[in-house]
């Protein structure tokens, strides 16, 4: 009994022993605030994930490619369309929401968002019929050049384009755009479309953002033979397309009217048909180095949305071939987006089927930093 | 809904010239079903789906022309058709859930008030969708129809 009446004191004091043991010393009192992000860097960048499996919870990730960091976040809803303010200080977020989240009573809202906190600093809320695209590009919600306006595409499917007065949080205009989709900027106030007969629409706006003028270009792609993707990339006086074979079609929005450069094309010979550019964001272009950047696949005719095998870097000076990178599908799956840096020292941003990261250094294809898994599903890239 | 209403009579006086549409119920329901792809003034939306102001104010002209009117909306329309210059390929959903009453008032609304049908065309009716109720159709058949009744066009 003795012995029992030890044991049964030994086993009370255990538990106190053990506490005093582990009980860690007290934490430091935290302070709960919002960061600001530090000046940003050129080699930044927006990633825009469509969150595949739970499409109403997009998101837009802010990244340093220098440091391999995730720096925030922006919430983007459903179907989210994306757009800098040009002077940087704004983030503007077309998305759709649902009261009961997936669902209940539709809004549509445009979101203005403070780029040094992340936070929302006010809305407008939009007609229930924004587009919402599959195709992200940077021209479904863009600037104008000066910032004043705006453009907010709209897809019922009949096809329209919301100009937004960004000083009166109001949308002011709706322009009808005749079956043809997105609002590429140029000018001042301008924006372009493409039509459905391979033609572009321009738009002019007078100054309280109600259309001007309307022009219609020249065909300058063929529909039913080759047509392009609409996931063109900006370049410094337009922007440049490229078709379901290869050829490259650079557009001049700097003048008048758009001018279209001589076709090119990243595929000849036998790899004609049997390598394509393909998937989401498959162009990157920087105007130093005069490079273009193209996500290549071997596939045949509807394989335009598969992965990426390789990057085949282009002078488009020369329209010669520099390099050829393959990747590492087995590790990363195929490359679905890819986005350069705009300064002389480029890096290449690299988006993957299981949703990796990888950013190389854009004038070597060394890779400098690899995310295994970066959120859910990288289908879109921007610059800041 | 006042403003939906609103919407429908500034449409409808938009494409009209009238103060208030023919066919109001019809109007209503065009802009709520057909509008988004054909857009408010029934001008069509190119690439997708074709102007319903230029072939239907003739089709109400004729026998065939009428049944195709229904059938279309009844059953959709599937394939490849040329409507004034250009080329469409798509697929029109079908509408049968609607009343025949409700149908007759749409396809009313685009002949006389969009498609501005000559007045001696005689409205659809309800019956003219009733009697093709009973004969079920796919819209590839639908197309096909209307290919014959393009082809009997004076």
């Amino acid at each position: 009994m003795r012995l029992g009446r030890f044991c049964a004191a030994l086993a009370a004091c255990l538990p106190a022993v053990v506490l005093a043991t582990t009980t860690p010393p007290p934490l430091a009192p935290e302070h709960i605030g919002v960061e600001k992000l530090p000046a940003r860097s050129a080699h930044w960048a927006y990633l825009l994930d469509v969150s595949w499996n739970n499409y109403i919870d997009e998101r837009v990730y802010v990244y340093d490619g220098d440091a391999g960091r995730l720096l925030g976040m922006m919430d983007l809803g459903y179907y989210g369309n994306f757009a800098e303010s040009p002077d940087g200080k704004t983030s503007a977020l077309a998305a759709t929401y649902w009261s009961r989240g997936s669902h209940g009573t539709r809004t549509e809202v445009l979101e203005w968002i403070d780029n040094q906190t992340l936070k929302p600093r006010g809305e407008l809320v939009l007609p229930a019929k924004r587009a919402q695209v599959g195709a992200i590009t940077p021209f479904n919600l863009a600037y104008s050049a000066d910032g004043r306006f705006l453009y907010s595409t709209n897809l019922t499917p009949t096809a329209s384009v919301s100009v937004v007065d960004v000083a009166k949080n109001a949308a002011v205009a709706e322009i009808d755009t005749d079956g043809c989709v997105q609002a590429i900027p140029s000018a001042l106030h301008r924006f372009s479309a493409i039509c459905e007969n391979g033609r572009l629409l321009t738009v002019t706006l007078d100054e309280t953002g109600q259309e001007a003028a309307r022009a219609l270009s020249e065909p300058f792609f063929d529909v039913d033979a080759d047509p392009v993707f609409v996931q063109a990339v900006p370049t410094p006086t337009g922007l440049t397309f490229i078709s379901f074979l290869g050829d490259v079609h650079a557009v001049d929005l700097s003048g008048a009217a758009p001018r279209f450069d001589a076709v090119w094309s990243v595929t000849s010979g036998k790899d004609r048909g049997r390598w394509r550019p393909g998937s989401q964001q498959m162009l990157a272009f920087n105007a130093p180095l005069h490079r273009l950047y193209v996500l290549m696949h071997r596939g045949g005719p509807g394989s335009h949305k598969d992965a990426a095998s390789e990057i085949w870097v282009f002078d488009v000076a020369s329209h010669q071939r520099v390099a050829r990178w393959p990747l590492h599908v087995a590790a990363h799956g195929g490359a679905i987006a890819v986005l350069a840096t705009r300064d002389a020292q480029p890096l290449l941003y690299v988006a993957t089927e299981k949703s990796a990261l990888l950013v190389l250094d854009a004038r070597s294809g060394r890779v400098l930093h690899t995310e295994a898994k970066l959120g859910q599903s990288l289908w879109y890239m921007q610059n800041p | 809904m006042r403003w939906v209403a609103a919407l429908v009579a500034a449409f409808a006086a938009a494409v009209s010239g009238a103060d208030a549409p023919q066919f109001a119920g019809g109007a209503e329901t065009f802009q709520a079903n057909c509008a988004v792809c054909h857009r408010a003034t029934g001008a069509g939306n190119p690439g997708l789906a074709p102007p319903v102001i230029l072939d239907a104010p003739h089709f109400a002209e004729t026998a065939e022309g009428r049944r195709q009117l229904a059938m279309t909306v009844l059953y959709g329309m599937y394939g490849e058709i040329t409507v004034g210059e250009r080329r469409y390929n798509f697929k029109m959903p079908e509408f049968s859930r609607f009343e025949d009453a409700q149908l007759a008032d749409v396809l009313n609304y685009v002949v006389f008030d969009l498609g501005h049908a000559e007045a001696r065309v005689a409205p659809l009716e309800a019956a003219d969708f009733a009697r093709e109720r009973v004969h079920v159709v796919d819209g590839a058949a639908v197309r096909a129809h209307r290919t014959t009744v393009m082809a009997a066009k004076p």
